[in-house]
């Protein structure tokens, strides 16, 4: 399972949890509105970042190290061999270069 | 082809070229034949009577080795080794020792039809057969490239049509931007024609990078995408379990009046073929619900869980049915295809069991996959059909070529008119999120905490060990950690099915933290039942063996059988 899918199996069960517990889960829902968007952690800031796995109740101790997966390389690349991340989007603020087999080896 | 010389005198191609120029007429006549590119492209190999061969016992030949006799037996030596020419060099050392004979010999005249054979003419001549092309419009696209005046005329087409009729009929810069395309194809990631590799083997064109650079000016200018990538037009599959259908492959149906209705009533007039498009994708998406019940399709037999083509099922489906990819695929290409305009869909079956399906339409300026119902094992069910009524941006669709960003214009200024609102980017998500005010003083409930997780497994149909794997997963969390949950696995035996059930045993190392000091929390990892037990009755449970633990060196502290404490 991706961290991203992990995310949003915590965030969806806090907002069952604090729909029993009868508490406003506004923030949740425009979270999981976020989290909808598999590179949304390629577009926003690390402050932003943060901000949303601290509201998903990420040990702090964790938040980094979970960010850092988040915005790995590994992970743009399988967004963008999945299509799901489009180079020449102007929401995305981090990138990676993504290099054609053919000119790495090209004399 | 194979050459066969009867021993070195020069070089191993230059006796095979004099072999060539020695032959009988009869012979020479059937070599130029087949040299000349056909549906097969032949290449040329030289040999030796003296070189390793498989079948040594047949007999010998010198000149054009012929494969079989009159009776198809097989006669040919199957010679090997040696070196090898492409076509290419082959062609061009006779170019090079042409002009070492008489122009009125017949060795000049044998050198010159081989040079030919290989050629632009025999070039076009493949291409116009391939694919069915008038030769006269064929000639003269390739006049365009090969004359900067005729190309500039050809970039100005309107105010020079005359340059490019046939026998006086007007022909339209379209149908020679069909031929080129589909001649010459796209220019590749590296600014090349992916033609060039079989030029260069199988060809001796000296005209060629005159005319791939006045091409690429036409490509610069003009959007070819359409004649030049195969992909455009669907004509060509991306994956190589992929089966196109277009309009005419299955028997006609009729859409439902009421769906009709819902999609187009508010459409408005003025939209581009494009924005129409997209409309009724988003309204598509907003208006049918997702099937879930395809992922019982090996328990249930539906018609529509199938790719399989069903009249009466596509003709009942009205507003708010749940529908799966077949069903969406096949009715929005029918609803794009009754479209007016240059505008055509397909639908698309991936998967060697057809077990998915898409649509994919093309106009004069774009092409693009839609994929509503999206099953990719990674994601949840995160379709365009939740996004589309839930005002969040669509991610299903998927340009293959849109050079001018024409379907996000497109679909921004359609999505808004059917939500009354535009989709919100990730960063209006934030400010949001920055905006609403934090809940503060939040009850913590263990048990409830555990049972809301267990309800969105359920929802997501997770059981067994991936379960166990994501509890895992929710341990970076605070409510979780904070609770210092102790946890071991414990197996209750089916009989029925003769295997063990795991369980998930749990409770709080701080007894003062739990509700009950004796209390222990049990998740049944195949029905996802949550119950609040006590440490006594597990102990009861592990005395009678109804429950094991499933390793000895994993137990909670003071929970285990008599005899083991």
């Amino acid at each position: 399972m991706t961290e991203l899918n992990e995310l949003k199996l915590i965030n969806e069960s806090n907002i069952v949890y604090l729909k029993k517990v009868n508490a406003n889960y506004e923030r949740n829902e425009i979270i999981k509105n976020i989290l909808e968007d598999e590179a949304c952690f390629f577009k926003m800031s690390k402050d932003d970042a943060y901000l949303i796995l601290q509201d998903i109740g990420i040990l702090n101790e964790e938040v980094e190290n979970t960010y850092q997966k988040l915005i790995s390389f590994d992970e743009f690349y399988r967004l963008f061999k999945c299509k799901k991340i489009d180079l020449n989007d102007k929401e995305i603020v981090i990138k990676y270069p993504i290099y054609n087999a053919d000119d790495v080896f090209k004399n | 082809m194979n050459i066969i010389s009867s021993k070195e005198q020069v070089s191993r191609m230059a006796d095979g070229i004099n072999t060539i120029l020695s032959l009988p007429e009869e012979e020479y006549k059937m070599f130029i034949k087949r040299m000349w590119p056909s549906e097969s492209i032949e290449e040329l190999r030289f040999f030796y009577l003296t070189d390793k061969c498989e079948m040594p016992t047949n007999p010998t030949q010198i000149g054009l080795e012929k494969m079989h006799d009159e009776d198809y037996h097989f006669i040919a030596r199957g010679y090997f080794g040696g070196e090898n020419f492409s076509m290419h060099e082959i062609l061009e050392h006779c170019k090079s020792i042409l002009n070492n004979y008489p122009t009125d010999s017949i060795e000049y005249s044998r050198i010159s039809e081989i040079i030919q054979s290989r050629g632009l003419e025999a070039f076009k001549q493949l291409y116009s057969d391939k694919n069915g092309f008038n030769s006269q419009v064929v000639d003269k696209a390739f006049q365009i490239l090969l004359d900067d005046d005729m190309l500039s005329k050809f970039l100005n087409y309107n105010e020079n049509k005359e340059a490019f009729e046939i026998e006086g009929e007007e022909i339209s810069q379209l149908d020679y931007l069909k031929v080129l395309g589909k001649i010459l194809g796209k220019r590749n990631d590296q600014g090349e024609l992916n033609l060039e590799k079989r030029i260069s083997k199988d060809f001796l064109i000296p005209e060629f990078e005159g005319i791939k650079n006045r091409y690429f000016q036409i490509l610069d200018n003009i959007n070819m995408d359409r004649f030049s990538n195969p992909k455009y037009t669907f004509t060509e599959v991306e994956r190589f379990d992929e089966k196109i259908i277009r309009e005419g492959d299955e028997p006609d149906w009729a859409i439902s009046p009421e769906v009709y209705q819902e999609i187009f009533q508010d459409m408005p007039q003025d939209l581009s073929l494009e924005e129409k498009a997209m409309y009724i994708y988003c309204k598509m998406c907003q208006v049918f619900q997702y099937d879930e019940g395809y992922a019982y399709k090996n328990r249930l037999n539906k018609v529509n869980y199938e790719s399989t083509f069903s009249k009466e099922h596509l003709e009942s489906l009205k507003p708010g049915d749940k529908v799966t990819c077949y069903d969406f695929a096949r009715m929005y290409a029918k609803l794009i295809n009754e479209l007016d305009g240059d505008i055509t869909a397909v639908m698309i079956l991936q998967g060697i069991n057809e077990g998915h399906a898409l649509a994919g339409f093309y106009t004069e300026n774009v092409s693009a996959t839609v994929e509503a119902i999206n099953i990719n094992s990674n994601t949840d069910a995160t379709n365009d059909l939740m996004k589309a009524k839930n005002g969040i941006k669509l991610s299903g669709i998927k340009p293959i070529s849109d050079r001018k960003g024409i379907l996000e214009k497109a679909i921004n200024k359609v999505y808004s008119q059917i939500l009354g609102e535009k989709p919100k980017s990730i960063k209006e998500y934030i400010e949001h999120l920055r905006s609403t005010q934090q809940e503060q003083d939040v009850p913590e409930d263990i048990a409830l905490r555990l049972q809301s997780f267990l309800e969105v497994m359920k929802s997501k149909q997770i059981s067994g060990n991936e379960l166990t794997q994501t509890l895992w997963g929710i341990n970076k969390t605070k409510w979780f950690r904070n609770a210092q949950l102790e946890m071991a696995y414990l197996g209750e035996l089916r009989e029925d099915e003769k295997r063990y059930k795991r369980h998930i045993l749990l409770r709080q190392k701080d007894k003062e933290a739990r509700a009950n000091p004796r209390e222990v929390y049990l998740i049944d990892t195949d029905t996802l039942d949550f119950t609040i037990s006590s440490e006594e009755e597990i102990i009861a449970k592990l005395n009678s063996g109804e429950l094991i633990y499933e390793r000895k060196d994993h137990k909670l502290p003071g929970i285990d059988k008599e005899e083991d404490r």
